[in-house]
Order: C-alpha cells, then structure tokens, then sequence
C-alpha cells in the first residue's frame, strides 16, 4: 500500500529520491545542524517549492527579526520568487509571543494557541519553525513535553513542518527534538585540511525506506543540491 | 490566496442544491480536505439548516471544531464522530462527541455508525437518526490500515445505509488513481473537483 503514502516534494534536488519522493504527509521534520550549515535555506527552499505548486506556506521565526531583514539574506538565491512572500508564503514572528509568555502561567498553552491561530489564518500545507531550539532555553524543564505537544497540534493540523534545530558541538543532533519528530535530516559542513565539504544524512524518515549515509551536498546561489550516492 | 470567503463562495454555488439520499464525492486538493469540511459544514449546517454528522478518519474533531469556531461558524446542531481523538487528546468527552474507535477496524465503525444512525441509545447518546446528512473525512486517511477492497465494502454499506435512510453523504478525497475513488465513482450521484485558487 506504499503507493497510496502521500508525500510533499522536498523541492531540494537529490533529497527527494532519498526519500521515495518526498516527505511523508503529515509529518513534522527535525532539520539538524551546526552554525551555517544552512538550515534556514533549506527551509526557505522547501516552502518555495509548496509555493510554486500552489501549496500554502507558513514561516514562524523564533527570532525577532523582521520579514525584509529575512527576504534581504535570502533573495541571493535564484529560487527565492519574493512575490511569494506575504502571499504563498507568511512569514510570523513567533519570538515577541515567547517573550511575552515565557514566565506567565500555562505559558505552552498560550504559544501553542498563536501557532493555531496563525494556521486557522493561513489554512497551510507547508510549516517551518525556524529555529525550534531557541524555545529550550526557555522552558528548560517542560521542553520536552512542549515539543510533544508542538509536534501532535502541527500533524493534526494535517500539513508537512520543519523544525529547524542548532546543534551544539558535543551533540549529534537535538535530542529532545528528535524524540517526537517523525523524520531527521542532518546537515553537515565539515572542515577537511584547509576546506569545508558540505553533507546530508537522512537519519530517519517513518514509513521512509530512505537512503542512509552521508551525501554529497551543495550550497550555491542555487540553493542546496545534493548528491545522492556521492559520499 | 488564502481565505476562508472565496472557497465558500465556489461550494455554495455548485453544491447548495444537494438534496438527500445523494452521495457527492468531493476531490480536494492535497491537505486542503479540512478547510473544505469547514466551507461545507456552515454551508449546510448554518445556510441550509440542515443537522448532520461529521466522521473525522484522520484527526482529531477538535481541529475541525475549533477551525469552525475561528470562523466565526456555529456548530450546535452537528455531531462528531471523531476515530482519531480519543488517543492523545485533551478533550475526551463532550455531548455531541462521539468516539468510536480507529479507522483501522472499518466493520466496528460501519457497525457502530449505523447502530448511532439508527438511534440506538445504547451506542450513542447522541440522537444521530435526524441528521441530515453525514460528511467523511476523508478516504485517504483510511487507506494505510485497511486494503482498498476493505474500504469499498464500507464505504458501500454506508452507501446503502444512506440511501434507505435518505441522508445526504459527502465524502472527501483528494487521490483520484486509488482504487476505493474508482470504485466508488460509478455509486456517485456527483464528483465534485475543488480547485486550487479557491483558497
């Protein structure tokens, strides 16, 4: 019955063959790495291509950084069309709303609701909370319950989200992320003798017979590429 | 484009007109199917003032209900028999809630549904017998537990069900190629498309 799996292109050439086509439909995606590594582009890539196909996107940014401040950085990247932006693509600004809750009773609740309200909105098929990890450190000790309860609202909600997580140096990934995330993609910019050599590894996909193993991968103003079968 | 207007405007032109013992299959754009309920739902429930049934096969009611309320569209006179919510979810009780278990035992809920429709107090508390039609939500969520052949033997009897009872059936999907929507298509009264630039 694989055939029946439904899934949303990834709209980052060489992942999608990876991933028997795509992302599994709903899910909620952990997208894991170092500074610079490229998470937000990633991100920005996959919205784009829900965009162009006519499948609603919607970005939340944990940071308080305003949408032309994002749009400035990103449009170097031929696939950034800024029409879609406002429309195909909302942009939220979900730090204001973690700073105004962090020390309010029930404060997971009240975050949780904006995000739901924000999707009532929009009515989308395509989420990024870029970057989810910030919220650690502000609920050290429910963190991990809050996340559960991030990821089952976002599948309820019936739409494929990116949870995009900084990884510190002494971790593979984010672990508390990872517990309740369906799938894990991490992005690698490893320094070999004077160079750096960017990679992805597809760590887990459920219901995925995915590739294993680093790829070989690009980031150009192109956007990522990468490589499968070229490690 | 995003709005909940222009998708309403476009349902209620083309599907106001439904009467019952029709079935319409309606084919929704990929994850669209929730927001095409909440279009229907006011339609036949606050313009037409019809009571009905929604039969939530792959989330929980709730999101249904609330993305009703965040509308602004009322929803006393429906019922929820949700197959997904009693897992996992906050709310787990509620008077027009009525939780069947999962989608992947398809003869229990056919069975449960129709004793509900029927009236049997002891299935339901919820007096299901004067809904005006029912809304299946959708298709393909069902599809991952069950062999379509499972599927269109359930979806038929609920057919027949619909049919002698004279309720109006609504049921969503959005993959044309699979199987249960072939099967079915011929038992349709009307297949109904719904685009893309509607939202």
């Amino acid at each position: 019955m694989d055939e029946q799996f439904v899934r949303l292109t990834a709209g980052i050439p060489g992942l999608d063959e990876m991933l028997e086509g795509g992302f599994p439909f709903p899910s909620t995606i952990l997208v894991a790495g170092g500074t610079g590594t490229g998470k937000t582009t990633f991100s920005l890539q996959f919205l784009s291509e829900g965009a162009k196909k006519g499948e609603q996107g919607l970005f939340f940014t944990t940071f308080s950084e305003p949408t032309q401040w994002m749009l400035r950085f990103a449009s170097r990247h031929k696939f950034i069309d800024k029409e879609h932006f406002g429309d195909m693509i909302k942009y939220v600004e979900l730090g204001p709303v973690i700073k105004q809750y962090r020390d309010q009773e029930g404060s997971s609740e009240k975050i949780i609701e904006f995000i739901e309200n924000s999707i009532m909105e929009t009515m989308p098929q395509r989420i990024v909370i870029d970057p989810i990890t910030i919220i650690g450190s502000i609920f050290t000790e429910r963190y991990r319950e809050f996340l559960y309860d991030v990821s089952q609202t976002l599948k309820n909600w019936q739409a494929v989200t990116l949870l995009t997580g900084e990884v510190l140096p002494s971790e593979p990934y984010p672990m508390e992320v990872a517990y309740t995330s369906d799938g894990i993609i991490l992005l690698y910019n490893e320094k070999f003798e004077t160079e750096r050599r960017r990679y992805v590894e597809v760590l887990k996909m459920r219901g995925t017979n995915h590739m294993t193993g680093w790829q070989a991968a690009d980031l150009t103003e192109e956007g990522f590429q990468i490589h499968p079968g070229l490690q | 484009m995003v709005g909940m207007d222009v998708l309403k405007e476009n349902l209620n032109t083309n599907l106001f007109k439904l009467t019952p013992g029709t079935l319409v299959l309606v084919k929704t754009p990929l994850a669209k199917h929730l927001w095409v309920s909440v279009g229907l739902l006011d339609i036949l429930l606050n313009t037409k003032k019809h009571p009905g049934t929604y039969i939530s096969l792959g989330k929980p009611h709730v999101n249904v209900k609330k993305a009703m309320e965040f509308n602004g569209f009322k929803h006393d006179n429906l019922t929820f028999v949700d197959t997904i919510g009693k897992v996992g979810m906050p709310e787990k009780k509620g008077k027009r809630v009525h939780f069947v278990d999962g989608p992947y035992n398809l003869s229990l809920l056919f069975n449960t549904i129709s004793r509900a429709f029927e009236g049997d107090r002891e299935i339901s508390e919820i007096p299901m017998d004067s809904n005006l039609f029912f809304l299946m939500d959708n298709l393909d969520d069902i599809v991952f537990y069950n062999e379509p052949d499972t599927i269109v033997d359930f979806t038929m009897n609920f057919i027949d069900m619909m049919k002698s009872q004279m309720k109006l059936g609504i049921m969503l999907f959005h993959n044309e190629n699979s199987p249960v929507f072939i099967a079915l298509k011929s038992q349709a009264n009307e297949v109904f498309v719904v685009n893309d630039d509607w939202f």
